[in-house]
């Protein structure tokens, strides 16, 4: 190519395919090239006193609150998205600019503007999608709130002779329903039962098996004093169901008697809940029985315990001592250390702290959902 | 969370000295004031502080309910003012925080000596027989603005600070870098404050207050700081030569001589 070919630097300027415009800091103009005032129009440009009057009110704001200080810290911004007012109405443009000198308040800006309607347009739409994704987000986390609320009792009743304690928290963001659940119903004048347990999954799908457990242990332990008798109700229910899940459970019938409570308590697959004395003693109770909802022919014993006044009696489901940190497990030892150590707080803190140690445990992201129940003779 | 570290405080100047807590305002951060707060080191106790959302604040420390209204913020001036035990305090808030700092002052008249407000508006939009300067659509696009303005942050920070709602102190890291921060968080607090309506508080503050208005400031214009001075029971209005909204930036000097005439 030989030397006259090159195009001169003022026609570099004035025909670079984009607008070049020299502004001071205040944003009076000092220079356009042509391609600015073609894209602009001669007059509009001529009549500006300064570059903001170009402007919309918004992008005027945003020019004082943030381009305008950090030209003046950074010395530069790039792809600022800003409209520009033209001769043929509005046009979204990306907007770099430098600072020539950053330090001295009367030096000059250089602005570069491509007009980038099509990609600007694009923009919108991708923001437009993320907020209704956001919405959506946010409404199924309300439905899976009101869902999960659903499968535990509004509040703690009062039970005489009794004070009891419950923390739920499910696993991950609270976007999904979590499998857990917990019960307290009255079936005599003096005699109320616990339950509590676990459904294997998560989502709806599980939640509606956990409600289905749950109202199954209700209306079988209205039926029949007999524990092993509601579990097999329980379990001929699940196998009945098409949703072929499984599930854990602990169930107690809790009887007033001399010196505290007599508890009768059936375990079917479910961790065995810990016994802890006033003072902070601590033993496992119960008798291992079989999962519901995988095999019709099912084993369960019932346990007969004592609750001296004083003593409390600790349900839980595997995600306490499941909870994992790297490959070492939250673990019964670490669960029975820590309600040693609480054995003289009320049973609705002892829940709290089991619950708040497997979150920290986990470094406050829950993998499983946490269910635990702390029962006192009073 | 302590105020010291959740608004960022920075002390500098003269320990003994009469503080002076500087207020940014809408935007940025406390190095909007680092060409005025160095010529006051020397006589006074200079303390700086970023809003919470803003700068090298604890963003873990955002609560919207709390920002709902330019009265979170005021509590929080009063809180750090605990915190340090500052004592007859000149308080000096520019755009936003001006209205910030004299809602902190109806609320503990005693705790403040003087209040300075750069480029102060008790209300941007426009309502009957008041000019604030704008529509309310216009606000509304300044917020499609910011959305549109603040796309690389929310890509690349976000995911990495949401990921990590444990360890808010990697949000702090990630977000000292000056003029960026949450979009959620910058469209929320543009919000507060561009639809505020603070006229009613305004003849409630008797602290002795300077009123700076810039030429030309297409945020607060001439009108809406005249409207301050004569809102105010006890103000002394200066109007500077230096143009635009930030006189703290592009005329240090003018604004620094003000300030200390008044003092």
């Amino acid at each position: 190519m030989s030397s006259t070919e090159h195009p001169s630097v003022v026609d570099l300027y004035e025909r670079a395919p984009c607008g070049l415009v020299t502004v001071s800091r205040r944003g009076n103009v000092i220079a356009a090239n042509a391609a600015f005032r073609d894209m602009v129009g001669e007059t509009l440009v001529d009549n500006a006193d300064s570059f903001l009057d170009l402007l919309r009110a918004g992008d005027r704001i945003f020019w004082e609150t943030h381009v305008n200080p950090l030209l003046d810290m950074e010395g530069q911004v790039r792809e600022i998205a800003i409209e520009l007012k033209t001769e043929a109405g509005q046009l979204p443009v990306l907007m770099n600019a430098r600072n020539q000198a950053p330090a001295d308040p009367s030096g000059h800006v250089d602005l570069v503007l491509f007009p980038a309607a099509d990609r600007r347009s694009y923009e919108r739409e991708l923001l437009a999608a993320r907020r209704r994704a956001e919405i959506s987000e946010s409404h199924a986390r309300l439905l899976a709130e009101t869902l999960q609320r659903s499968l535990i009792p509004p509040s703690i009743p009062d039970i005489p002779g009794l004070e009891v304690g419950a923390t739920y928290r499910p696993a991950g963001t609270g976007a999904e329903v979590g499998g857990d659940f917990y019960d307290f119903f009255r079936i005599s004048p003096t005699e109320w039962m616990v339950a509590l347990g676990d459904v294997c999954g998560k989502g709806a799908g599980a939640a509606t098996v956990t409600a289905l457990v749950r109202y199954a242990i209700r209306g079988a332990a209205m039926e029949t004093r007999d524990l092993e008798e509601v579990f097999r109700a329980v379990n001929a229910t699940l196998l009945l169901d098409q949703s072929n899940e499984m599930c854990t459970a602990a169930v107690g019938r809790m009887s007033p008697a001399a010196d505290g409570h007599h508890i009768a308590l059936t375990l079917a697959g479910h961790p065995l809940p810990l016994h802890v004395d006033a003072t902070g003693r601590v033993g496992v109770v119960g008798k291992p029985g079989t999962l519901l909802g995988a095999l019709g022919d099912v084993r369960h014993e019932v346990a007969q315990i004592h609750l001296a006044t004083g003593e409390s009696l600790v349900f839980f489901t595997d995600g306490v001592t499941e909870a994992r940190r790297g490959a070492q497990f939250f673990g019964e030892q670490r669960l029975r250390e820590l309600l040693a150590r609480n054995a003289e707080e009320p049973p609705s803190a002892i829940a709290e702290a089991v619950g708040d140690a497997v979150e920290e445990y986990q470094d406050g992201a829950l993998r499983d959902d946490v269910a635990v129940v702390v029962v006192r003779s009073i | 969370m302590d105020a010291i570290r959740r608004n960022n405080v920075q002390t500098r100047g003269r320990p003994d000295g009469q503080p002076m807590l500087f207020a940014h305002g809408y935007g940025c951060d406390q190095n909007m004031w680092r060409y005025v707060t160095p010529a006051f080191e020397g006589s006074h106790r200079v303390v700086l502080y970023d809003h919470v959302g803003a700068g090298g604040s604890n963003l873990a420390a955002y609560d919207r309910d709390k920002y709902s209204s330019l009265n979170g913020y005021a509590g929080d001036i009063l809180e750090i003012c605990d915190a340090l035990d500052l004592k007859n305090v000149i308080f000096v808030g520019h755009s936003v925080a001006a209205m910030m700092g004299a809602l902190a002052a109806k609320r503990q008249p005693d705790r403040f000596d003087k209040l300075v407000m750069v480029g102060p508006s008790p209300r941007y939009i426009d309502d009957d027989g008041y000019r604030g300067g704008f529509t309310e659509e216009q606000i509304d696009e300044l917020l499609t603005s910011l959305e549109s303005n603040f796309l690389g942050w929310s890509t690349q920070m976000a995911p990495v600070i949401m990921g990590n709602p444990e360890r808010p102190e990697l949000g702090e890291e990630l977000t000292s870098s000056f003029c960026s921060t949450d979009p959620d968080i910058a469209a929320h607090f543009a919000e507060v404050t561009f639809k505020s309506d603070n006229r009613e508080d305004l003849p409630t503050v008797h602290v002795p207050t300077l009123i700076l208005q810039c030429s030309d400031d297409v945020i607060a214009p001439d009108e809406v700081g005249r409207f301050v001075h004569d809102a105010l029971p006890n103000s002394v209005f200066v109007k500077m030569l230096a143009t635009g909204h930030c006189p703290n930036l592009s005329a240090p000097d003018e604004t620094i001589s003000v300030i200390k005439s008044f003092l």
